[in-house]
């Protein structure tokens, strides 16, 4: 994936050295993904290719710095986790996206009217719900609360990565209130990695000598399987439906665009796991008389021992992801006088620890270039705030570029601020 | 340059408290349950039996040879039966060769009186006689032909010429001039057919003979009168001939097999194993029979032994070989032979015969028949009879007994013990047992204590022997005490090992039960140690090691695992003070790193006015694992533990303390240290 937005991003570098036509296509939003409607409003090629890739990441307490060690990887040092532990609130979030997808599109018929697009899209998504003690557990572990009750209750965790593969269908509505463009879409998604953590009770006591642990939880775990995740290992399969909406006023001053994406379900059904707990236990160590006396023929794996001492129940139920949905509507009012453009907008994530994303842009174009600066400044999403930028370069009339961020605080001061975002994407189209 | 970098693992430090390991270890857990007995007042009894001798009489003492028969048979013992056939040449056949006049002459007198005339140069003309009833054809090595010629003409007969020769090539086989025979009188001769080679088709002819006639006599004319020439062919013994060979018995034994015992004179056997061999080599033309019986051999449903198979005809100048095994294993076998009244013979029977079939078949004296039967590889699994008398001496250093094989050192002084050596005989045989010595070996320490025992060491005892229906074994009992011998001497030293030596004779009054001494599948004589210990001693640095495989080096990412402190707590319910050392070792048993917690030593439990302990004493003990000494503990493949007992009496207590069935030890581990989380890359 790495070396694909490397490449996406060398691409963009050459293109956009070639000074082109200008014109104004409006920002939409402040994440990449494909929008048959919006594409189909503004570009005209017969043909058009388009490939993108979005990341995005936030928290609202963990530095983005934390964050961007977790995942690409170091030693977190115990002055990166005290940071961060300074920052935990009482109910803790974090969130993780990456897509990317290529798309092919073309028009239906000899009119311009209707318009078909394919396309095939990679989707990760994670998310965490957790609290204070979850995080110190998990990150000094538990003799630091020695005589405490650590408290992990209401945390969670959901993990999904699949495969979209996407067909949509849209349509050209010239009224006298302007442009309309209205696009369906379906999607079989082709299920890679499923996981889902709900603890709606944990709290475990650590006696002060390390004698022993009181465990009182109710827990439920669903896993897809435990093998390594790729494209040709098929765990689970499901549907998803999308809708998009653009508008154009008639004088090219207002725009609006609407989408709803990945309304669907993945079924994990291949291999599936759950693993339940409801009790309380004491742990005292794993019983070894059998061992002493038997030899280590009575030795067991580590799973039994989880099993057996831990208290818990495992099933081969299939169990459901319902896919974290794309809610967004946002609008822009072009000043072409000043060539200048403003937008606002929310973008949402159902189903997930995404709160609603307010974002307000603004944008100049340059037309002696065929580029479009934005500044984008959001509140919401998996963190707090944001500060970004956009740029969107036209090279042509049928080719057009777009890199940007809706965060780069966490980039800029990854210790001090909590999300961080890239995107890249490349339009290109033909008239054969 | 961006594409070539590697990720780094993700990767932090965790401190972990948590309990790791725990157990309760009483007695009953520390001790195999088949060696504890438990006792009314919950005290706690080693019993312990080790099988020092397992002596199988049978194999060792008897011995069942082979009885394999061989045999040749050729055709210098086949006999073609006697036979007889007759040629008649009658006064009309004589006229009609005579002709006219005279022939004339007679047809026409037929059946009046008138003298004949002399007649001279008559011929009977060459009659066929058909003698393939004898033999299509036959090269005799010995046999006799006998002529009879009877004159049934009324006038006597005189030089005559008789030829009887082979059809095939004119061969003469009788040649026989006689000089008168008068009317109605017989001449006979006989002819030796030694090395001749006879036709079944032969010719007879009267060459040449004549007749005085009637001497003017009047002779009754009847043209049915008639020279009548019988041949009777005897004793005919064979080089080779193609005949119907009559049915005849080629082998036919019927014989006692003895076996030679050396002494046992045995009356019955049931088989273990073993088998009858028939292995026939035929290069007869003809079918062979055989047919086998032993009568006094039968199997679990009565069936006495009886084989019948049929030997296929030899091609000719080919052989034809049966090679057959058939087992006898479950078999009964009678062995005081067709008399009843022998021992260690059976009856057996065998025939090999030629059956007569009808049909014409060549054999040679080369041909033969070649049958090698008996019996062999007899195991017996039950015998009867009188096993006569035989002198047996066992001595064994028996290794590896096991009990004490994890007390490394130290000593205990035992309250008491008690040792049975048990001699069970499942034989059913007297006899008289003589243990010569009887050595407790510690091969560790080199320690070695003879049994003292005035009673039975060098003392001939009589063994009881085994009785039948139902089968019962007799024991024989040596009980070793504190106050017979020095039996706890010979336990104190933690013997791994023993060495014993004794005598055994068998039967030393004779056959005094009649034959009726007897051994069957599960006879064994057995030498048995039964040991028994009541937990009560004093132990002085009673050194246990064992070890375990430690399953550590199979710990993924064991370099994430860091320093860190490891808490033993202890509740001793034993009064017994312990020290424990662990050594971690690798494969070749090099110590790669030890954790000492033998000082101070976990506290005993303490024993109350009623000399039990009833209140675990507690303790706890933590060390201190650096990084270093954690790897090569992680390294390790075994792990040895140590552990040190001193035994804690009371004031008004014995000295020796008394285990009892509800003492326990709880121990846990529980660890404190620190682990590196690696998600990798």
């Amino acid at each position: 994936m790495r070396t694909y937005l490397l490449n996406v991003l060398l691409l963009m570098t050459i293109a956009a050295s070639a000074q082109q036509t200008p014109a104004f296509t409006p920002p939409v939003s402040v994440h990449k993904y494909y929008n048959p409607a919006y594409l189909h409003l503004f570009d005209q090629a017969e043909i058009q290719l388009y490939t993108f890739a979005d990341f995005y990441s936030g928290s609202n307490s963990l530095p983005a710095g934390f964050v961007q060690t977790l995942l690409f990887g170091s030693f977190i040092d115990d002055a990166r986790k005290d940071k961060a532990s300074e920052q935990l609130k009482t109910d803790n979030t974090a969130g993780f996206d990456l897509n990317s997808g290529v798309w092919f599109s073309t028009y239906l018929g000899d009119s311009n009217t209707y318009r078909l697009h394919l396309g095939v899209e990679y989707q990760n998504h994670r998310g965490l719900a957790y609290t204070p003690h979850l995080f110190e557990l998990a990150f000094y572990g538990n003799a630091g609360l020695a005589d405490q009750t650590a408290d992990i209750s209401n945390s969670s965790y959901d993990g999904a990565v699949w495969m979209s593969y996407r067909t949509a269908l849209s349509r050209l509505y010239p009224t006298s209130k302007g442009l309309f463009s209205a696009a369906i879409g379906a999607s079989f998604l082709q299920g890679l990695s499923g996981e889902n953590l709900e603890i709606e009770r944990g709290l475990i006591y650590t006696a002060p000598d390390g004698s022993y642990l009181d465990l009182d939880y109710q827990f439920t775990f669903n896993t897809s399987d435990t093998k390594v995740v790729r494209l040709g290992n098929t765990k689970g399969i499901g549907t998803a439906g999308d809708l998009f909406l653009s508008w154009e006023s008639p004088g090219k001053r207002w725009f609006s665009n609407f989408a709803f994406t990945d309304f669907g379900v993945i079924s994990w059904n291949k291999t599936p796991l759950q693993y339940q707990g409801d009790s309380s236990s004491r742990f005292e160590g794993i019983d070894i008389t059998d061992v002493l006396t038997a030899g280590s023929d009575a030795a067991i794996g580590n799973e039994e021992l989880l099993m057996e001492y831990v208290q818990l129940d495992s099933n081969t139920n299939a169990f459901t992801t319902v896919l974290p949905m794309r809610l967004e509507w946002n609008t822009t009012y072009y000043i072409p006088e000043k060539m200048i453009s403003l937008s606002a907008g929310v973008h949402h994530r159902l189903q997930t620890e995404y709160s609603p994303l307010f974002y307000l842009r603004a944008g100049k174009a340059l037309p002696a270039s065929g580029t479009h600066l934005s500044v984008v400044g959001s509140v919401g999403g998996y963190g707090s705030y944001g500060l970004g930028l956009d740029i969107h370069q036209r090279i042509g009339p049928y080719i057009r570029l777009n890199a940007g961020s809706s965060s780069l605080l966490g980039f800029i001061a990854p210790d001090q601020f909590f999300t961080e975002a890239v995107y890249l994407a490349i339009s290109i189209g033909f008239n054969p | 340059m961006i594409l070539s970098c590697r990720k780094k693992d993700t990767m932090w430090d965790v401190a972990i408290l948590t309990p790791l390991v725990q157990g309760e270890l009483s007695i009953v857990d520390l001790l195999p349950d088949s060696i504890t007995q438990i006792n009314s007042d919950e005290s706690v009894t080693l019993v312990f039996r080790e099988n020092l001798l397992s002596y199988n009489f049978a194999e060792e003492n008897i011995s069942i040879p082979d009885t394999i028969v061989e045999t040749f048979v050729s055709l210098d013992s086949l006999q073609l039966s006697d036979r007889t056939i007759s040629q008649s040449i009658t006064l009309g056949e004589v006229a009609i060769a005579l002709g006219f006049p005279v022939g004339t002459f007679i047809i026409l007198s037929n059946g009046s009186e008138t003298p004949i005339d002399p007649i001279t140069g008559l011929s009977s003309g060459e009659q066929e006689i058909d003698a393939t009833s004898f033999f299509e054809a036959a090269t005799l090595e010995e046999g006799f032909l006998d002529i009879e010629v009877v004159n049934g003409f009324p006038i006597p007969l005189t030089d005559i010429n008789l030829q009887i020769r082979n059809a095939s090539d004119d061969a003469i086989i009788v040649d026989e001039f006689v000089a008168y025979i008068a009317p109605g009188e017989t001449f006979l001769s006989t002819t030796d057919l030694a090395g001749l080679t006879v036709d079944g088709n032969l010719i007879a002819e009267i060459a040449d003979f004549s007749s005085p006639g009637s001497s003017g006599m009047d002779v009754l004319i009847d043209t049915s009168d008639a020279l009548v020439i019988t041949m009777t062919a005897y004793d005919m013994s064979l080089f080779e001939a193609t005949a119907i060979f009559p049915a005849q018995n080629l082998v036919n034994n019927q014989s006692n097999i003895l076996y030679d015992m050396g002494g046992p004179e045995f009356t019955e056997m049931t088989i273990k194993s073993g088998e009858i061999i028939m292995y026939i080599v035929n290069t007869i033309q003809d079918s062979i029979h055989i047919e086998y019986n032993i009568p006094g051999a039968v199997d679990p449903f009565g069936n006495s032994i009886s084989i019948i198979m049929v030997v296929p005809p030899a091609p000719p100048d080919g052989s034809v070989i049966i090679d057959e095994t058939f087992p006898l294993e479950g078999y009964n076998v009678d062995l005081r032979g067709q008399s009843g009244v022998q021992y260690n013979t059976f009856y057996n029977e065998f025939i090999a015969r030629i059956d007569s079939t009808g049909e014409v078949v060549t054999i040679s004296k080369e041909d033969s028949i070649q049958v090698i039967y008996g019996l062999q590889n007899i195991v017996p699994q039950e015998l009867k009879g009188y096993f006569g008398q035989t002198d047996i001496s066992e001595s064994d250093t028996i290794g590896n007994l096991g009990l004490f094989d994890k007390i490394a050192e130290g000593s205990i002084n035992l309250e008491d013990g008690t040792v049975n050596l048990v001699i069970a005989n499942g034989v059913g045989i007297e006899g008289d047992v003589v243990i010569k010595k009887l050595t407790a070996w510690n091969s560790r320490t080199g320690q070695k204590v003879d049994l003292s025992a005035p009673d039975y060491i060098n003392v001939p005892v009589p063994v009881q022997r085994a009785y039948d229906n139902p089968f019962t074994i007799g024991y024989t009992n040596f009980a070793l005490t504190p106050a017979n011998s020095n039996i706890l001497d010979l336990i104190e030293v933690f013997p791994d090992r023993l060495i014993y030596e004794l005598d055994l004779e068998v039967n030393p009054d004779g056959n005094n039960y009649n034959y009726q001494d007897f051994l069957n599948a599960e006879s064994r004589i057995d030498l048995f140690l039964d040991l028994e210990i009541p937990l009560e001693f004093v132990a002085n640095s009673l050194t246990l090691v064992d070890e375990y495989d430690s399953g550590l080096n199979a710990i993924e990412n064991k370099q994430d695992i860091k320093e860190g402190t490891f808490t033993l707590f202890i509740d001793n319910g034993f009064p017994f003070e312990a020290g424990i050392k662990l050594d971690f070792l690798n494969m070749i048993d090099e110590v790669l790193a030890s954790v000492d917690l033998a000082a101070p030593p976990i506290v005993a439990g303490e024993l109350n006015a009623d000399c039990r302990v009833t209140v675990p004493a507690y303790s706890e003990r933590s060390v201190y694992i650096s990084p270093e000494l954690m790897q090569e503990i992680l390294d390790a493949d075994k792990v040895r533990i140590t552990a040190i007992f001193d035994t804690q009496s009371a004031a008004g207590c014995n000295e020796a303390v008394k285990v009892y069935s509800d003492y326990a030890l709880h121990f846990q581990l529980s660890a404190d240290f620190e682990y590196t989380i690696n998600l990798g890359n």
